[in-house]
């Protein structure tokens, strides 16, 4: 499997794309923004197909409209944090009305440009077995990058998510850090999405943290671990697709679900046990 | 113990939305004061504890914190809100206390010896202990109450803000915090400033009350 030079790439990719979304999707399903994290993949997607119609690099478009969608997503309203699960409501609306929105342009952009269903194939799924060197110098580029930024930002963005009134009140600025989070996880959702798909970034950014977090790790370990369990989820994909010749999406994605319900059960067990 | 009055309002007039809570009010509170806050609902006791921690700016006056301006004092303030929101209750205490300790500067969170010494003291000083690798979904309003205190505690502040601290506890946990906060103000000599809505076991803490009332302050020494 490894003596191919494409393989090999790929197994390269999906470690990279592994280590972002496992780190930066730990924080987005803490924070409670999956849905962002999806609205924000396929807002790549049609920035991408925008792209495309105007005869440039899809990833320069798929990078530019996921970063102006995350500063839209993290922009916290002002007030009072107490009326969280409000602000939380009018945020879904707000991010479902936006992937809507977006999605319907998409799909106008590809028929423009003549290239609906192909280029949308490709888009949504991505092409792993496809990419080559100067892609897989770019997305190292863009990982070192966003996990640099990510590490700046780390402190204030734990205290802002574990306890949003008390980093209010010592200072931390609210809305800077969310917007600043919401486009780290803009630029890593369209680097990403470029090589595997959009549907996959989603599967690995909140598959392997939700699963760290069903377990009850706290920050160090569940970090460590959702970055681990996403990149073996990748590789385990990548091997059980050259076995099977089933997708390596359909893989990861399933591998990524059975994970949680593990984590599930194994924490209903571990609260059983501790019960007797 | 700071030396500087732990707040002076200089004809300070405050609004939530577009009621005003407080119309030209000026008041000292003395270094070391524990005061009491008294104030019917909407009185606008959150707003000025808000104003203190500089979440709220005044439509007209001057505030200033243990002689700063409010933003510049809030590094030196302890503050646990009226309701704790806590979006990841699937993580500990000790995870939420060790964020506290360093989540307001840019970097990496730390794993350090200052840090996790911190974070046992601050757990100790609120007898949190056996709570701190709970997670926060597992714990009772009580004990939520402690850590969050432990939070507020854990950066060795010089005063200490609560919102109504006694609102969600039973008549029980009320003594033990009633308790735990004389100490506190006893051993670290730490200025307190606390919301309470009417009658309340923290009456006997009290060096100053002040009544929030129709917009205006009265003061009880």
């Amino acid at each position: 499997m490894l003596a191919f030079d494409f393989m090999r790439h790929a197994f390269l990719a999906v470690t990279l794309v592994g280590l972002l979304c496992g780190v930066t999707g730990w924080f987005l399903v803490l924070r409670g923004q999956a849905f962002a994290g999806h609205a924000l993949s396929h807002i790549a997607f049609t920035g991408a197909a925008g792209a495309m119609l105007l005869g440039c690099p899809p990833l320069s478009g798929m990078a530019l409209t996921a970063a102006l969608a995350g500063v839209v997503l993290g922009w916290e309203p002002p007030g009072d944090t107490a009326r969280a699960p409000d602000r939380q409501r009018g945020r879904d609306t707000a991010t479902g009305l936006l992937l809507a929105a977006s999605l319907g342009c998409g799909a106008l952009f590809l028929q423009w440009a003549n290239a609906a269903s192909s280029s949308a194939t490709l888009l949504l799924f991505g092409n792993i077995l496809g990419v080559d060197r100067l892609t897989l110098i770019l997305l190292c580029g863009l990982t070192i990058l966003c996990l640099g930024a990510l590490a700046v930002i780390a402190r204030p963005l734990l205290f802002a998510t574990l306890a949003p009134d008390l980093a209010a009140a010592r200072g931390v600025a609210l809305r800077g850090v969310s917007v600043g989070f919401m486009v780290i996880v803009a630029v890593s959702s369209a680097a990403c999405a470029e090589v595997t798909g959009v549907l996959l970034v989603f599967s690995l950014l909140t598959g392997p943290a939700a699963t760290m977090l069903r377990l009850g790790l706290s920050p160090w370990p569940g970090l460590a671990g959702a970055a681990s369990l996403a990149v073996l989820l990748g590789w385990a994909g990548l091997a059980l697709s050259w076995w099977s010749d089933a997708p390596v999406s359909f893989w990861i994605s399933a591998l990524a679900a059975l994970a949680y319900l593990l984590a599930v059960a194994a924490n209903s067990f571990h609260r059983r046990f501790r019960t007797f | 113990m700071s030396a500087e009055a732990v707040l002076d309002l200089e004809h300070v007039t405050l609004a939530h939305g577009t009621r005003r809570v407080l119309e030209d009010a000026t008041l000292v509170l003395p270094p070391g004061s524990v005061t009491l806050l008294r104030g019917c609902n909407g009185a606008g006791k959150t707003t000025l504890l808000r104003a203190m921690l500089g979440l709220t700016t005044p439509n007209a006056g001057r505030i200033r914190v243990l002689g700063r301006t409010p933003r510049a004092a809030r590094r030196r303030i302890g503050y646990l809100p009226q309701s704790l929101t806590l979006p990841a209750p699937r993580l500990t205490g000790r995870a939420l206390v060790t964020s506290a300790r360093h989540g307001a500067r840019f970097g990496v969170p730390g794993v350090g010896g200052r840090c996790r010494a911190a974070v046992r003291e601050a757990l100790a000083l609120v007898e949190a202990e056996n709570l701190a690798d709970q997670p926060l979904a597992t714990l009772s309003g009580g004990e939520r109450q402690r850590i969050g205190l432990a939070a507020a505690l854990v950066d060795a502040p010089d005063l200490l803000l609560l919102d109504e601290p006694l609102a969600a506890l039973d008549v029980q946990r009320q003594a033990a915090l009633t308790e735990m906060l004389e100490r506190l103000h006893q051993t670290r000599h730490l200025p307190l400033v606390l919301s309470v809505h009417g009658a309340s076991p923290l009456d006997r803490l009290a060096t100053h009350e002040v009544v929030l009332e129709d917009g205006h302050i009265v003061t009880r020494g």
